[in-house]
């Protein structure tokens, strides 16, 4: 076999030396006529039923000097010596490629033996691909748009080595045939035995990624195309297409990524908030594996629904996640301390594998690997809860999604966690505020609010005042008169903030009882001439307004002569005066 | 140091050994209830303005004997209807002058008052009102957010000798309530004294000294003699100026009959002798 290289702008390919015939001399050019599919629906047609090698599911994680590596779900680690500068990327048969030290090289993921090392300098890695016989590289220069296409066979030598100045996307391989994205619309087919280019792809989708998962190509970005006998028609519009949607997340992580970029070694925070989702196929067409999509934001995961977005579960993890993958059902992360957790779609949890070392960045290919029937993580408002416990303060943002979701459950322990967050003063106050609203509007878990009244701030033990105002809201939403009493306490607790006592006393004008007339007095005494803020004003005439209904001739007599009092504060004479005047049909049948 | 030093024993002294006014008051001939006096006074409560009001608490506040029960139940009244600022921090003050144990309920409402003027009025009324339901208020008091609430409520349990509290002043003894040394000096049991002594070298000396002053100079009925001992030789071993100093002024405020061996180590602590006799020694003189 021959060793072709060519540079774009000189490499004169004959065409139809490719299976097929060929599409053009210049693979790359950007002055190519469109062929209306034809070229590529050649391709496809040939490549359908092709061989592929097994899968295996590897995972490579990248150590501040070298790769550790694993087959998953479990196996033996293996390591390599040497300083990547990139990502690797890991093929469908488990064939790593990296490149270090001005070489590039691919490694049997299952065990970390070499199999080919080539110079490649000054380029690194962007994507690779392999086939079982051929790797597939696409190389790139940082901060400059210049392009190397190299394909290796498994003795090491270099089949095709293409340079352009037209920056390459990451490719797939399939059958001696591969596929590589470039120039933000086309994908072309090359030949790996005569580096001719036997087929393009013109398709408005963006196509910076070629995926090889489970037998099926697909091309795109942002939508994916399938290589199928639609392919043809890509042009208009009506190839086998899907578009994943998926909900605005914290720290907004994105799903493939401009597959035109460099997957430099990335120490920031952005290596930390990735979105993780592997398109599979059926009888109608293209979807999301497992119906869900993961995410990561530093120790935070999270899974979500397809359809809607909602949330599946949670967790945190020990460490801040530095990668991660989907697998054909479930996902696989590797945090920084070298574990890797495999979560099955609805959470359950798999057995965690130990790199070892300490990682600053890794790899999946897990499209062959099922993660199911996890060890079960309680319900999701507890994982949620037990998310919380790990979260740094940094991490508010997941904090805010989290309980966000977690006010759509209908669990009765909702109310209890919510309470627990209101309280917690490790969690961000925005986001207490968030659980306070709500526990406001909750219309379960009476008990545990009831429990929650009966707490008082206390200096000696350290608890915090509960949050009685999103209570008080709660339980009298219920009509639970039961929460009379305790709201009526906390009336007279200083420790509880202006707003609570506010809504502890709206609460109160429909849930007091006469057993509650002390406690409203004594308020209705110390506040009525001394209140000194809008709301405490509020306060007082709501308190007012419950002394009038429960609090008997001697209730309705200390409002009475409050009103006619000139020392009651100013608004709250007006307020009472109202309060007790004759009602206007009263007034009228009073008449004689 | 020696100034601080100095002043803690002699307001550990004043508290020991002194009469409170309102106690020498009680102990006066009763003089009759001036009801008609009071009952105008109660009108101009009801019904005059703030100036008029606080002249008449001034007047209530004056009443003595078994008119000072009634004037409390005067100003009582007024604290049942709520006021203005001005008018119930007077009438709180005019209450603990009083000092009324049946007082005590009405009052201690307004010492979880949201306004602070009004707060701590009420707790130093409650410090002299007494009774059941001042205890309880002070006590909770120490539980609650506002520290100058729970600084008075420390002095006012040591005032009323609430020597039921002394486990609530320990929970706040570490928690900036500095105030509640000096109460438990005054309140604890010879066991509470002794775990209150274990506190030198773990909290600052400061704090620490203005509890141990009352301990060494409450009486010998109350704090055995036994004990003052082996916490004048743990001063003594601390080797530190600021215990030194402490030494000097107990030892110079200690009264001159009070208990000979506890006189005597003090006077042993101060030359920096041993003030226990080793366990050999004993053995010896035996």
């Amino acid at each position: 076999m021959r060793a072709v290289r060519l540079g774009v702008l000189t490499a004169v390919l004959a065409a139809g030396c490719g299976g097929g015939g060929g599409v053009s001399g210049n693979v790359f050019a950007p002055g190519w006529q469109s062929d209306a599919g034809e070229s590529i629906a050649r391709v496809e047609q040939k490549l359908r039923g092709a061989p592929r090698p097994s899968d295996v599911a590897v995972v490579v994680g990248v150590t501040p000097d070298g790769l550790v590596g694993s087959t998953l779900p479990s196996g033996s680690v293996w390591r390599r010596a040497g300083v990547v500068d990139a990502v690797p990327s890991v093929a469908p048969d488990g064939v790593v490629m990296a490149t270090s030290d001005g070489h590039a090289f691919a490694l049997d993921g299952k065990n970390g033996q070499p199999l080919w090392s080539v110079s490649v300098a000054p380029f690194v890695l962007r994507g690779g691909a392999d086939d079982g016989h051929y790797s597939v590289l696409s190389l790139g220069k940082p901060r400059l748009s210049q392009s190397r296409l190299l394909v290796v066979d498994r003795s090491g030598r270099v089949m095709v080595d293409m340079t352009s100045d037209t920056e390459l996307g990451r490719p797939a391989i399939r059958a001696g045939v591969a596929f590589v994205p470039w120039g933000g619309q086309y994908v072309s087919a090359i030949d790996v035995t005569t580096g001719s280019e036997i087929g393009r792809l013109l398709t408005r989708e963006l196509p910076s990624h070629a995926l090889d998962i489970q037998g099926n190509l697909y091309f795109g970005q942002y939508g994916l195309v399938r290589l199928d006998p639609h392919i043809k028609y890509a042009e208009s519009f009506q190839a086998t297409h899907y578009t994943f949607k998926p909900r605005e997340l914290p720290g907004n992580p994105v799903w493939l990524g401009n597959g035109l970029d460099l997957p430099l070694v990335d120490t920031t925070a952005r290596a930390k908030i990735r979105l993780f989702a592997a398109p599979t196929s059926d009888d109608k067409g293209i979807t999301i594996a497992g119906n869900s999509y993961a995410g990561t934001y530093f120790r935070a995961l999270y899974g979500f629904a397809l359809s809607d977005g909602h949330l599946l579960w949670a967790d945190a993890l020990a460490a801040d996640a530095v990668g991660g993958g989907p697998a054909a059902s479930g996902f696989v992360f590797c945090d920084e301390t070298g574990k890797v957790h495999l979560y099955a779609n609805d959470g359950g949890t798999g057995p965690v594998d130990d790199l070892g070392q300490k990682l600053v960045a890794c790899a999946v290919g897990a499209s062959s690997l099922r993660v199911e029937g996890g060890a079960s993580r309680g319900s999701l408002a507890q994982q949620i809860e037990q998310s919380f416990r790990r979260f740094d303060p940094d991490m508010a943002s997941a904090e805010a999604l989290l309980i966000k979701e977690l006010g759509k459950l209908d669990d009765p322990e909702v109310t209890r966690i919510l309470i627990e967050f209101a309280e917690d003063a490790r969690i961000p106050p925005a986001q207490r505020e968030s659980a306070r609203k709500l526990l406001a509007k909750r219309k379960n878990g009476s008990e545990f609010m009831l429990a929650a009244l009966e707490h008082h701030y206390d200096f000696v033990t350290g608890d915090q005042a509960p949050p009685v105002g999103p209570l008080a809201d709660a339980l009298a939403g219920l009509h639970d008169a039961r929460a009379s009493a305790p709201l009526a306490r906390h009336l007279n607790d200083p420790a509880n903030s202006i707003d609570d006592v506010v809504r502890a006393a709206r609460a109160l004008e429909v849930l007091a009882t006469s057993a509650e007339a002390r406690d409203l007095s004594t308020f209705f005494a110390l506040y009525r001439a001394t209140a000194d803020d809008p709301a405490l004003v509020d306060a007082v005439l709501s308190v007012a307004s419950a002394l009038v209904r429960v609090g008997g001739s001697e209730g309705r007599a200390l409002v009475e002569r409050a009103s006619a009092d000139p020392f009651t504060q100013p608004d709250v004479g007006r307020g009472l005066a109202k309060l007790v005047a004759p009602k206007p049909a009263a007034a009228a049948a009073a008449k004689p | 140091m020696t100034r601080r030093a100095a002043v803690t024993v002699c307001l550990a002294l004043s508290g020991l050994f002194g009469t409170s006014a309102v106690h020498a008051e009680k102990t006066k001939v009763p003089a009759p209830v001036n009801r008609g006096e009071v009952d105008r006074l109660s009108r101009v409560l009801d019904t005059g303005s703030e100036d008029e009001k606080l002249a008449a608490l001034d007047d209530l506040g004056k009443l003595t004997g078994a008119s000072a029960a009634a004037a409390a139940s005067a100003v009582g009244e007024l604290l049942r209807r709520g006021a203005s600022v001005p008018v119930l921090v007077r009438a709180l003050d005019v209450t603990g002058k009083l000092a009324q144990p049946s007082s005590s309920a009405l009052v201690a409402p307004y010492a979880r008052h949201r306004i602070s003027d009004v707060r701590l009025a009420a707790t130093r009324a409650l410090s002299t009102t007494g009774g059941p339901d001042a205890t309880a208020a002070l006590r909770a008091l120490l539980h609650g957010d506002d520290g100058a609430s729970r600084g008075l409520a420390a002095s006012g349990l040591a005032t009323l000798k609430a020597k039921d509290a002394v486990s609530d002043l320990f929970a706040v003894l570490a928690k900036d309530v500095p105030e509640a040394a000096e109460a438990i000096g005054q309140l604890c049991a010879p066991a509470e004294c002794a775990k209150f002594s274990d506190f030198l070298g773990r909290l600052p000396f400061d704090l620490v000294q203005s509890g141990l002053s009352p301990i060494l100079l409450r009486p010998e009925t109350e704090v055995p003699a036994e004990l003052k001992l082996e916490i004048l030789e743990r001063l003594r071993k601390l080797q530190t100026d600021e215990a030194r100093k402490f030494l000097q002024t107990v030892r110079a405020s200690y009264p001159d009959k009070g208990n000979v061996q506890v006189k005597y180590g003090l006077d042993q602590a101060v030359d920096n002798k041993p003030v226990l006799p080793s366990p050999t020694a004993k053995g010896k003189a035996k």
